[in-house]
């Protein structure tokens, strides 16, 4: 058992895109704002903090889970995968190409999630149409209107 | 929006969770999937002076299905079977199995309407149950089946069947101290129909209003049994009495029809932001009877597959 006193800066590792980042935090201190504040990755964007918008997703052991619902404490012995490494993702340029192509990004508030769920749930599968609005429903997008970004993830799927 | 303070305690066993969560002054929360947690720890609607983390409980994630009765169930009829689940288990988790398994097919449709894959990758089982939101859908389906909840203390083990498990909203004969560590899913029999219908106003959001039923038909056609639950109208989901109308009788559509409305004549609906009470009371009787038709339609495709069990 492990036991962690609220109010207190405890000190914890977390296993981000391949790296060890080590800081001293309250329990109650969200994934999402573990990754922003000390790790620096500010490509996992924070939008409803309620777990609907997905904004904030990003890969826990390789699944598309939302960062804001998750306590940092409570992820030190996974793998955590956030933009930035997914940047270094061999579907990367595939994705990044398709979303360019299809208009599938307006301001890029809601992009890092989508691609996070894209390459956790749909790059390379081979999926419904349906299947793949039940992923992109887990994201708002206030500037596309969507049917750019499902024409990219048909294209890779 | 952050949390408010709560100490973290991350237990490794059972007998941790429950000892923790048997001391009355710690008022311990248990933390599984989080997905409707930290919402509200996030709103600070739930202020919890401690988290009990149960994530590591290997034991919690059991998954399969169950032919024997665990002893002090009732064999409900030959061939009753049981899903059994682990109150760790993942709701993906459950909607990959459940893909696989024929009789699990209205607990599979029904999961493709919680959330999104994004949270039921994380959100589990029984703590939807637990949570007991009355227009959640894994609530309607347990108590739609029929089944029953294990629950745990460092006094012992209990048993609750699913009718009495919803109480009131998000609570449920959980007591303080207690976890809800399995749950039996009865399973439909594969001549079984089984149908579910939701509406909501976007792909993943709770339901304004769910239906779920499982009818048996005989070789006469005859209604042999039917239930039917609804989501979203009451406190709790509702199991619905006036459906044994239906028993013993050849399908009509205006006796499915006819039943929907005694139904809807008997509840009170809300009115609030989301919907008027005449437009919630118009979807009711709609909903219920389409749901009904399904099921009927459903039991009538599978005459035939008496005693096949491909499952």
């Amino acid at each position: 058992m492990e036991w962690i006193k609220a109010d207190t800066l405890t000190p914890v590792t977390l296993h981000v895109n391949g790296r060890q980042y080590r800081a001293a935090i309250e329990p109650r201190i969200l994934l999402s704002d573990f990754l922003r504040q000390e790790c620096g990755l500010t490509g996992t964007h924070v939008g409803c903090e309620q777990g609907v918008c997905g904004a904030c997703t990003v890969l826990v052991n390789g699944e598309a889970v939302r960062s804001c619902v998750m306590l940092a404490v409570s992820v030190t012995d996974a793998e955590i995968t956030t933009i930035e490494g997914l940047a270094k993702h061999s579907d990367f340029p595939a994705v990044y190409q398709a979303f360019t192509e299809n208009h599938a990004l307006q301001c890029g508030f809601c992009t890092p999630g989508i691609v996070a769920s894209a390459l956790a749930e749909l790059v390379g599968h081979k999926k419904k149409e349906e299947e793949i609005v039940d992923v992109l429903s887990g994201h708002l997008c206030r500037c596309t209107g969507y049917h750019g970004i499902m024409s990219a993830l048909r294209e890779l799927t | 929006m952050k949390p408010a303070a709560f100490d973290y305690i991350r237990v490794d066993t059972l007998d941790e969770a429950l000892s923790v969560l048997a001391d009355s002054d710690l008022e311990a929360k248990i933390l599984a999937g989080g997905q409707s947690l930290l919402p509200m720890l996030n709103m600070r609607l739930a202020q919890p002076k401690a988290l009990v983390d149960i994530n590591r409980l290997a034991a919690l994630t059991t998954l399969g299905r169950l032919e024997t009765n665990l002893a002090g169930v009732t064999v409900q009829s030959p061939g009753t079977a049981f899903l059994e689940v682990g109150a760790l288990v993942r709701q993906r988790q459950l909607e990959r199995y459940t893909s696989e398994e024929t009789r699990a097919r209205l607990i599979h449709t029904a999961l493709t309407y919680v959330g999104h894959p994004q949270t039921r990758n994380r959100g589990t089982v029984g703590g939807s149950l637990a949570h007991a939101d009355p227009s959640a859908e894994l609530p309607l389906l347990f108590l739609t089946l029929g089944g029953i909840a294990i629950i745990q203390s460092t006094r012992g083990e209990r048993q609750v069947a699913a009718e009495e498990f919803f109480q009131s909203y998000f609570t449920t004969a959980i007591e303080p101290g207690e976890m809800l560590t399995k749950m039996l899913w009865r399973l439909p029999t594969l001549d079984e129909g089984i149908a579910f219908k939701e509406y909501r106003r976007r792909h993943g959001d709770f339901a304004l209003l769910s239906a779920a039923c499982t009818m048996k038909i005989g070789s006469d056609r005859k209604v042999q049994h039917v239930r039917l639950g609804l989501g979203g109208l009451a406190d709790t989901p509702l199991l619905v009495d006036e459906v044994r109308a239906l028993v013993a009788e050849h399908w009509a559509k205006e006796r499915a029809r006819a039943v929907a409305e005694a139904i809807v004549n008997r509840l009170v609906f809300a009115d609030d932001y989301q919907a008027s009470s005449s437009y919630r009371r118009q979807l009711a009787t709609v909903l219920i009877s389409s749901v009904l038709d399904a099921a009927y339609e459903d039991a009538l495709a599978k005459e035939g597959n008496h005693g096949v069990d491909q499952g």
